[in-house]
């Protein structure tokens, strides 16, 4: 695959694909469970289905499962109760279904330490990607979200990865698209080095760029348009571009 | 009778208050005449007995009396209110006999009461106030030795009844008695007035709305069925929505089966799908959206309002939909939910979209106010689809053939206004385009400042377009080159109104 040949570069982060991992995927509504049992096999990964959370408990204790992909609307016990249990008993990470459209649940589910959450009638590509994403996370070493670092300030800035949420220096909310995020994301956690355009888009892999396929830099230049306007900072701005290698993120990082 | 509908009091108080009083009225009236009658009548009665017996005894007394003695005791009884004379012969005065109204009555009688007199003549001048205050009695009678003797009374009124005293008293108390009843009937009227009050906040749509369970027991009671039947029609919202919930809740499962489904076929035939499966998502989505009301469940946080359109207008040009991003000043942050605001902002630019052309955002921070104006140029919306364009399910004619759409994007736009302190304005004009002005309270510094104003119009207003000098401060500057208009959605619900150059939508 494409990003096969990117794992050569000087990039820590192991390759991006899920071949091979195991996916459990607890969902009751059998149909669409063996849709995504079929989605996730053509995509590489080993996929197994659980109706509710007996059966989850049953083969997280028989088979290695790499990620839990988990739907919140469950008969019997909900997947917010699940979560918690799987978040406090090891390091599995969970990816949340959710058919909820509200963000309550969204942020529920994330506080309960899953690693990310899919509103249901989601893309099959963004599904996939999203899974590698936690996938990758997970194995570069860093503990699943539960014991992970959660608040990031840099300059003013504090990004929040558990709700996903950018908080300005004068303290409100700036929106991200989700593209925005994952390459805010990507700076933030490797500060003051140059990161070339292939690594950000590697780093921005669970976020399939639109239709069009948006160049990294009109990713990177609209990332940049909303941290300057808000910060009121004439400089050159946080990001700066490093002709001919890639973009820095110039500030420091500290996390809390 | 003056009655007519216009002079008849309206007013629950007047009407008890005129009721009563013609009531009372009658009732007084009535009970002062026939008070009057009684009492005239007995004192008649009374005044006649007293004249007899004054007489009689008069009469007897001189019968009594030895001859000599008569004219003395006469002379010596006389006075200014009794004249007493004695003779031999028959009285020739010149009012006796023929003057006066005679009192057969009276004579019978004291020639009963004394034996020993005959030819008993009594007459008095017709008095003012009936038989009870007799005039000028003068009575005559031969003895029984044909002497004569003369009573006179210049005046006869033993019962001195005071009718007029009687009548200022009734008044007066008449009058306390209306005073009571006008404050009773007021009193009475005002739990009821106050339910009315209370009645007209009612909103059955948003619960906690009741109306307090005071005053008379009617009232109570009143209430008590007015907070139940609103009940009832909140449960039966609530049946509805959840219906219309659950159904598009149900929905999303087969749309998410058929995305994994579509995945497997080649790109030519997969992606129309994808296409049409996206919009019925966002449709179903909308019509979630519309039944929270807009608000997600989330809290209020400080938002800044440039960057959030900045990513809707991201979003659309990832998927190759052009919008024009004008001035998007950093300063317009609000204290909202960031969500429900990125939703209509969302529901904004895709009506734009869908049915204009040329969209553009901009987002302009006015010291209390951050405005989010969003235009095109198109068809506009034909005027008197105007006014109804934020109801729910409502789309114009031209929404409908050019597919796509809820029919619920204002709506939950004008909800989430509503939600923040903020308005919606639509603007259009036919052939040139739409303006939709959205707008909500700034988030003020915390040092303080301006205090945070909120809209004291109503949370809606629109123009029409048959008077293109009316909205004088936002569209002409962006309406100069020319915009079309656009056709937006909204629902059936509220009568049709006509529309007016600056009519106030009462939502």
């Amino acid at each position: 695959m494409e990003h096969k040949q990117r794992a050569g570069d000087q990039y820590e982060e192991p390759p991006l694909s899920g071949e091979g991992r195991h996916v459990l995927v607890v969902e009751d509504d059998e149909e669409f469970r063996k849709l995504l049992l079929s989605l996730l096999r053509r995509n590489g990964f080993r996929a197994n289905g659980a109706r509710d959370g007996m059966e989850m408990r049953r083969l997280l204790a028989t088979a290695a499962v790499d990620v839990v992909l988990l739907d919140v609307m469950l008969p019997g016990q909900s997947g917010f109760e699940l979560c918690r249990e799987i978040v406090e008993a090891g390091r599995v990470p969970v990816v949340l279904l959710t058919a909820l459209v509200g963000t309550s649940d969204r942020v529920v589910g994330l506080e309960l330490g899953a690693d990310d959450y899919i509103t249901k009638p989601a893309e099959p590509r963004e599904l996939v990607a999203r899974l590698r994403a936690v996938l990758r996370r997970v194995g570069a070493g860093r503990q699943p979200a539960a014991a992970q670092r959660e608040v990031a300030r840099f300059a003013g800035w504090s990004l929040d990865c558990r709700r996903r949420r950018l908080v300005s220096p004068r303290e409100s909310v700036v929106d991200l698209t989700s593209g925005e995020y994952d390459l805010l994301l990507a700076f933030v956690e490797r500060p003051q080095r140059v990161l070339s355009r292939d690594q950000l888009l590697d780093a921005a892999r669970n976020r399939p760029f639109g239709g069009l396929d948006r160049s990294m830099d009109v990713q990177v230049s609209r990332l940049r348009a909303k941290l300057d306007a808000e910060a009121d900072t004439g400089d050159a701005g946080l990001i700066k571009t490093i002709r001919g290698s890639g973009y820095i993120m110039v500030a420091d990082v500290e996390w809390a | 009778m003056g009655l007519n509908a216009m002079r008849f009091p309206q007013s629950f108080a007047a009407r008890t208050l005129a009721y009563l009083f013609a009531g009372f009225g009658v009732l007084f009236v009535g009970m002062v005449v026939v008070h009057d009658v009684l009492l005239r009548r007995a004192a008649e009665r009374a005044t006649e007995e007293f004249l007899v017996q004054r007489l009689a005894t008069l009469f007897d007394m001189m019968a009594v009396l030895p001859q000599t003695e008569r004219a003395r005791v006469a002379a010596t009884m006389s006075g200014p209110e009794t004249v007493l004379r004695w003779q031999q012969d028959p009285f020739a005065e010149r009012r006796w006999p023929g003057d006066g109204n005679a009192l057969p009555r009276v004579e019978r009688k004291v020639a009963s009461h004394v034996g020993r007199v005959a030819d008993v003549r009594a007459t008095s001048m017709p008095a003012v106030g009936g038989l009870a205050e007799l005039q000028d009695v003068n009575a005559v009678a031969r003895l029984e030795d044909g002497s004569w003797v003369w009573v006179g009374l210049p005046a006869f009124r033993p019962l001195m009844a005071e009718q007029g005293a009687m009548h200022a008293w009734a008044a007066a108390i008449g009058l306390v008695l209306l005073a009571t009843v006008g404050w009773t009937a007021r009193s009475l009227s005002a739990p009821v007035t106050s339910l009315a009050a209370a009645v007209a906040l009612l909103d059955a749509e948003r619960d906690g709305t009741s109306v307090p369970v005071e005053g008379p027991r009617e009232v109570r009671a009143l209430a008590t069925a007015l907070n139940a039947m609103v009940a009832r029609t909140r449960d039966a919202f609530r049946q509805r929505t959840l219906a219309i919930g659950a159904l598009s809740h149900d929905l999303m499962s087969p749309i998410g089966r058929l995305k994994l489904r579509a995945d497997v076929l080649p790109d030519a035939d997969r992606e129309p799908i994808r296409r049409d499966l996206a919009e019925m998502e966002t449709m179903v989505d909308d019509v979630l959206a519309y039944l929270r009301g807009g608000r997600e469940g989330e809290r209020a946080e400080p938002v800044s309002v440039a960057a959030l359109v900045r990513t809707v207008v991201s979003d659309c040009l990832d998927a190759g939909q052009m919008v024009e991003e004008r001035g998007l000043d950093p300063d317009a942050e609000v204290e909202g939910r960031r969500v429900a605001i990125k939703r209509a902002v969302t529901n904004l630019v895709g009506n734009a979209l869908r049915h204009g052309s040329d969209p553009w955002v901009e987002v302009v921070a006015e010291p209390a106010e951050v405005i989010v104006r969003v235009g095109d140029r198109g068809p506009g919306i034909p005027a008197e689809d105007l006014p109804r364009v934020t109801e729910p399910f409502f789309r114009g004619d031209r929404a409908r053939t050019a597919g796509g759409g809820s029919g619920l994007g204002l709506a939950t736009a004008l909800a989430v206004a509503e939600d923040h302190g903020g308005s919606l304005r639509v603007w259009s004009e036919a052939g040139r385009g739409t303006l939709v002005t959205l707008r909500l309270p700034r988030r003020q510094a915390i040092a303080g400042g301006v205090a945070r104003s909120r809209r004291p119009a109503s949370p809606l207003t629109f123009w029409s377009n048959r008077t293109p000098s009316k909205p004088a401060a936002d569209p002409p500057a962006h309406h100069a080159d020319g915009n079309g208009g656009s056709a937006f959605s909204s629902s059936p619900r509220r009568s049709h109104r006509a529309p007016t150059p600056t009519g106030n939508h009462p939502t």
